[in-house]
């Protein structure tokens, strides 16, 4: 397909130069109609970004300015013509990392969240465990984010059945802060859920069938620029039962040789 | 006229429908397939109610019009699995799609970026 376009690409930037010896890293917002923060949050990754990273905004079907923002702050964008998601426009997100020639990518949500200047704490826990997957992880001891309630029953027992499926201790599983390496850069632009917590749950069972290495590393949250977290049991309930029903479908499907993981490419 | 004859106007009124359907729509073999199925049997049993009679009688099934609301619900429920696989299945193409659509998109753009910086004619003027 645009195999073709890489060579000259990733001579060109001049930040990102491999021959620099330094690991090209990509960092990937999907925003979807968050216009009003995103602005904000640029100029904040911008400045905290570590030195090799470039930033990605994948707008996903916005109907508002949300990609002249990202375009009038000089990064780049990609501009889904439908709204696909968060997975969806995740996927896009790593598809464009790995044509691009990127060995990391990093997944940081526009509502200003995550912090950029965890990053390096993500690559060093990648370099120290060989880990291909890491996860920025709200509840490993740093920082005060908390969950109260029947939802933070769902999501630690969330966690503990992840942690088996992976073989590590996880205790954030649905962290949408992540650092991928270039295997599982090269997994997810080709097996990225769309579906609800296909982004988070569903990706890291996919990550762990493939073989891949996951880890987590403790980080500190800062609040949401809107919108509160729901405590309503009900909503916990159908929470628990969604997320469970992903788990188990991704589970019971068969595995794939990894050995095709190139294809996307090809 | 009686409901012998009624039945078997209206299923052969609805053989023409569904070729006419198949001829005008083209729709896919996979899916046409199915509705010849179902057209046929529905002639061949207002033809010939006593094939019905017969095959209820096979299985053990005391009216036969039971048979053919089961045969039928079956059918019906079949399609609208392979239905629902195959919008999953043009979902999945459709986001491939929109995946590239957006790549090839940032491209070009990068491209024309990198086209205006040569040309210093070019009175427009870019971020980069």
């Amino acid at each position: 397909m645009s195999g073709g376009v890489e060579t000259p690409r990733g001579s060109r930037a001049g930040r990102g130069d491999p021959a620099c010896g330094s690991p090209r890293l990509l960092i990937i917002i999907p925003a979807w109609n968050e216009a009003e923060v995103l602005g904000g949050v640029l100029v904040d990754v911008l400045e905290r970004r570590p030195p090799n990273a470039d930033v990605l905004v994948v707008s996903d079907g916005s109907t508002d300015a949300t990609a002249d923002i990202a375009r009038g702050a000089g990064v780049r964008v990609l501009d889904l013509p439908i709204n696909l998601g968060v997975g969806g426009a995740m996927r896009a997100g790593y598809l464009y990392a790995l044509r691009h020639g990127y060995r990391f990518a990093v997944q940081l949500d526009a509502d200003g969240q995550h912090d950029p200047g965890e990053i390096p704490s993500l690559l060093e826990t990648q370099r120290r465990d060989g880990a291909d997957v890491v996860i920025g992880a709200r509840f490993a001891g740093k920082g005060d984010y908390r969950v109260r309630g029947p939802r933070r029953w769902a999501m630690s027992l969330l966690s503990r059945t992840l942690s088996r499926v992976c073989h590590t201790k996880l205790t954030d599983t649905t962290s949408g802060f992540k650092l991928s390496g270039p295997r599982a850069v090269a997994l997810f632009a080709r097996d990225y859920p769309a579906e609800y917590l296909g982004d988070t749950v569903e990706a890291l069972v996919i990550a762990a069938r493939a073989g891949l290495k996951v880890a987590q590393v403790g980080v500190v949250m800062r609040p949401r620029a809107g919108g509160t977290p729901s405590h309503n049991p009900l909503s916990s309930g159908l929470f628990l039962l969604r997320a469970f029903l992903a788990l188990a479908v991704s589970l019971s499907r068969p595995r794939r040789a990894p050995a095709n993981s190139r294809e996307v490419v090809a | 006229m009686n409901a012998y004859s009624l039945g078997l106007v209206f299923s052969l009124l609805v053989l023409v429908v569904i070729f006419l359907r198949l001829r005008n729509s083209r729709m896919q073999e996979r899916y046409a397939t199915w509705w010849l199925v179902i057209a046929f049997f529905l002639i061949l049993i207002s033809a010939f109610p006593s094939v019905l009679n017969w095959l209820s009688g096979l299985v053990g099934i005391v009216v036969p019009l039971n048979l053919a609301f089961f045969l039928a619900g079956v059918v019906i429920l079949l399609m609208s699995l392979q239905f629902s696989v195959d919008l999953s299945h043009a979902a999945e193409n459709r986001r491939r799609l929109a995946e590239e659509v957006a790549i090839l998109r940032a491209d070009v753009e990068e491209l024309q970026g990198q086209l205006r910086a040569e040309d210093p004619d070019d009175t427009t003027e870019t971020g980069n």
